[in-house]
């Protein structure tokens, strides 16, 4: 069982860097910039594990997230017990055999509230970026490719936004629609949209200036068939491979709404809230803390592993 | 108006304390509260009085959860000003250990026949800080503020509404007219928030007393940042205390500073480490630790009115306009788990609609409202509520029983909202939060918008406390703002609590709230849980602590530190 995400991973490299042919040339992200090649090499796998050219440590992030996902969609198979209903009586008892990660301020189990939260975590990270990325996707093509009055519109708008934290610009969201998970999405979404834009933007235009752009506008094509089917792709491509990294993001962003009392009102398992809590408790219940902060730790890394690992891949580098 | 002694029925809560009296050894925490839910409860009275004389000097470092945002006592009756306004105000009166008005700034008074004239006689030999003598016209010009619609102080003037008028019989006899008899009129002057502030600065400079109040108390105040910090200094003159702490002269401490830290771990945090002296606000999570450390101690009271609520139901509102309803979910509530949640067994469950420190509190008149999930059930069957959805929640003809309880964000308090949920989940009733803003709150009650509102507590320093919470005229109404949440206009309980306040002798009194305590546990408008604790912390180089009778918080005129240059 503990080798299939792995497996799945290893088998679909290939195929999916033949899928992707532009990523390379077009790809200028500090992200992927930021790791000297050197260290790659360092880093590279030998002997048994560079036959299946896939690091441990992805492996286990792929793993981690394989689980998590099985618990977002289906906590009841993961674990069993209420996530919401207690009895004060049980409060605050330590981790034991009987409550694996002890139990919380109110007498609920806390490995079972933190499997219920894996869903709200998750859609959280995944629908906000998804949001961004197609508000920004949009953004950016019209800015791209819509004439310099459009550019420049769009450019301020981006500008003014960036101007705010992300996390500021998210709570004035907040703010103005009121607090629950829809809407944290939303503003975590909408926080995000302004650096896929920005790139979008760039990648649009140097898409446009390229040779087979050219070539199909010779043909005599169509201009909303051109970027269909030649500059949305290529310019959107390399986005989404920083669109899975985001996905960490948008988790840290959603757990820190949440710790702020911004997310689902109780008794709703959200790791921020839980975490929220658990530090009043700090010097006697550590495990209120240490549970959710070991959560969100680990998935956002596991997202990020992943993220990273998928944007070498499109390179054509070393996992 | 004559208060003779009460008797205490019952002696709890002082089983221990006695160790290290005077000035020698300090304090010892109080131990960890056991008492049998439903008994009276009352301290020792030399927790009141200054037992040794102090040392003077030093300045002490003191640690709170919040800042008002204003010093004015008499505009925020807010739980900060308990302390607070007692820094740098006096009153007329001071409660005594059994809750009986004694001298303070007024050395004598008459009270009518009729119970509607009070004359005070007062002390000639007091001044506010900024010069100004204390007289009859500083009396009146304080009431008539409060009285001021202007002056918007809304909870204050609610105390003394039936205040009409007030004379200058001579320089030192003031003459109050109520319009009605009003027997908690001595007790409500002696709350913090009456607090007599100068006349010069009431009517030259009113805006200023939010930061630089000037009164007639131990100390003035040097430096306010707002949420920052709040420097208090000593004055040297200053020698009327009130007789009922039997301390004389000036404080002891130079200075107080005190420094506003909401998280409750990081005051923990600070007291330990000796970077703060005391805190007012000790957190209940970290009762245990505090208790547990030999160079810190704990004090624990249950503060006077009416004890925290669970949840204030909306009477008026489906499902809660149904008694039955309300008297299972009252059932439903198991307060021993809520202490534990809550408190970390720092709290002490309760069923009664006054706290237990609380004169003519009667403990049997609520004791069927314990936790009994059976009888719960069978009053909901009764009710009509025998279906059961796919979830559990029962229903009636297809509609579910659920409704949603209001509750400020950011409450520390939220908690037992949530045990509450989860106590009504297991009987099924369907209980959803809705977080909001305070403001927010303000508007949903104004609007009489919401089924019921979450945790919260009415402190006040006489049994009267059940007229402004539960009292028919107190329900907000044609632009009246009261504090009636609850919406109760039941015309036997008005009686009994309007009668009440027209006074009496002890027996009348005590027979009066005890059958409007018990009429309260029929109706169940809310769901009294916890007592409302008050818990403070300090070093063991404090000395001298004298709890407040009225608000059982500290009073710091009589505080000292050892050590030199502390």
């Amino acid at each position: 069982m503990s080798t299939y995400p792995i497996r799945a991973l290893a088998e679909a490299g290939p195929a999916r860097a033949a899928v992707w042919p532009y990523v390379g040339t077009a790809l200028d992200l500090p992200l992927a910039a930021a790791e000297p090649p050197d260290q790659v090499q360092a880093a590279a796998p030998t002997g048994f594990a560079a036959r299946r050219r896939v690091p441990l440590g992805v492996a286990l992030a792929a793993l981690f997230l394989a689980l998590l996902l099985v618990a977002a969609l289906a906590p009841g198979l993961v674990i069993g017990g209420d996530p919401l209903v207690g009895s004060g009586r049980d409060a605050f008892y330590a981790p034991s055999a009987a409550h694996w990660l002890g139990t919380d301020e109110n007498g609920r189990d806390v490995l079972v509230r933190l499997v219920h939260g894996v869903h709200p975590s998750l859609l959280m990270g995944f629908a906000a970026t998804a949001l961004a990325l197609v508000a920004g996707t949009a953004l950016g093509l019209v800015a791209g490719l819509g004439g310099r009055v459009a550019d420049a519109l769009v450019g301020r708008l981006l500008d003014t936004l960036l101007a705010f934290p992300d996390l500021l610009l998210a709570l004035v969201i907040i703010t103005f629609f009121g607090q629950g998970l829809g809407n944290a999405i939303v503003a975590v979404g909408v926080a995000a949209t302004p650096r896929y834009a920005r790139m979008v933007r760039s990648q649009a235009k140097l898409v446009r200036a390229s040779g087979y752009v050219e070539a199909a506008r010779t043909l005599g094509q169509p201009g909303a068939v051109l970027i269909w089917r030649h500059v949305l792709p290529n310019a959107v491509r390399p986005v989404l491979l920083v669109a899975a990294m985001g996905v960490g993001v948008s988790i840290g962003a959603g757990a820190a709404l949440s710790f702020l009392g911004f997310g689902a009102p109780p008794p709703a398992p959200e790791w921020g809230a839980m975490l929220a809590v658990g530090r009043n408790f700090l010097a006697n219940a550590w495990w209120l803390v240490a549970a959710p902060g070991a959560a969100i730790t680990l998935t956002v890394l596991a997202v990020t592993a992943l993220g990273r690992a998928a944007i070498r891949h499109g390179e054509g580098r070393e996992l | 108006m004559s208060w003779r002694a009460l008797l205490p029925i019952a002696l709890a809560l002082a089983a221990c304390g006695g160790a290290g009296e005077g000035g020698r050894g300090g304090d010892a925490s109080d131990p960890l509260p056991r008492v049998a839910a439903g008994q009276p409860v009352t301290y020792p009275s030399r927790d009141y009085v200054e037992r040794a004389p102090g040392r003077p000097g030093g300045t002490l470092r003191v640690v709170a959860a919040r800042d008002n945002g204003t010093l004015d006592a008499q505009l925020l009756a807010d739980t900060n000003t308990k302390w607070l306004g007692r820094t740098t105000f006096d009153n007329l009166v001071y409660l005594d250990e059994r809750g009986r008005p004694t001298p303070w700034l007024a050395r004598s008074w008459t009270v009518s026949p009729d119970g509607r004239t009070y004359t005070f006689t007062l002390r000639e030999d007091v001044t506010f800080s900024d010069g100004e003598r204390f007289d009859a016209a500083a009396v009146k010009a304080n009431l008539d503020r409060i009285r001021d619609p202007a002056t918007r102080t809304a909870m204050t003037t609610a105390y003394i509404a039936p205040y009409a008028t007030g004379r200058v019989v001579a320089p030192f006899v003031f003459e109050a007219r109520l319009s009605e008899p009003y027997a908690p009129f001595l007790d409500v002057l002696a709350q913090s928030w009456f607090g007599m502030v100068s006349p010069r600065q009431i009517r030259e400079a009113p805006g200023t007393i939010a930061t630089r109040p000037i009164g007639t108390g131990p100390f003035t105040v040097e430096r306010y940042v707002r949420n920052q910090v709040l420097t208090l200094a000593k004055r040297r003159d200053y020698h009327w205390a009130p007789d009922v702490i039997r301390h004389s002269g000036p404080a002891y401490l130079d200075r107080i500073e005190i420094a506003t830290v909401p998280e409750g771990l990081a005051r923990y945090t600070a007291l330990a480490s000796g970077e703060r002296d005391f805190t007012t606000d000790a957190p209940a999570a970290n009762a245990a630790a505090i208790r547990a450390d030999p160079g810190l101690v704990l004090r624990s009271r249950i503060n006077l009115g009416n004890p925290l609520r669970g949840i204030s139901f909306n009477v008026e509102k489906p499902p809660f306009d149904d008694v039955r309803v309300r008297q299972a979910l009252a059932r439903a509530v198991d307060r021993e788990g809520l202490a534990r949640s809550a408190g970390l067994g720092e709290y002490i469950p309760t069923t009664g609609f006054l706290s237990a420190s609380t004169r003519y509190y009667d403990a049997a008149a609520t004791r069927d409202l314990g936790y009994d999930p059976a009888a719960a059930a069978r009053l909901l069957d009764a009710a009509g509520w025998t279906g059961r959805a796919a979830d559990g929640i029962r229903t009636r003809n297809g509609r579910r029983l659920e409704a949603t309880v209001l509750t400020t964000d950011a409450s520390p308090l939220g908690f037992v909202v949530i045990g509450l949920q989860a106590d009504f989940r297991r009987i099924g009733v369907d209980l959803r939060l809705e977080p909001i803003p305070l403001a927010q709150f303000a508007q949903h009650r104004t609007a009489n918008d919401y089924q019921a509102t979450g945790a919260g507590y009415w402190h006040t320093n006489t049994p009267d406390g059940l007229y402004i919470v539960y009292h028919g005229q107190q329900i907000n109404r044609g632009g009246y703002t009261g504090q009636n949440i609850t919406r109760l206009d039941d015309p036997r309980l008005n009686a009994l609590l309007a009668a009440a306040r027209r006074g009496g002798d002890e027996a009348t009194l005590a027979r009066l709230y005890a059958q409007a305590q018990r009429r309260l546990a029929e109706l169940v408008p809310a769901i009294p849980v916890l007592e409302n604790s008050t818990l403070v912390a300090y070093r063991r180089e404090v000395h001298g602590l004298v709890f407040d009778t009225s608000h059982n918080t500290p009073l710091f005129t009589t505080v000292w530190l050892e050590g030199p240059g502390a």
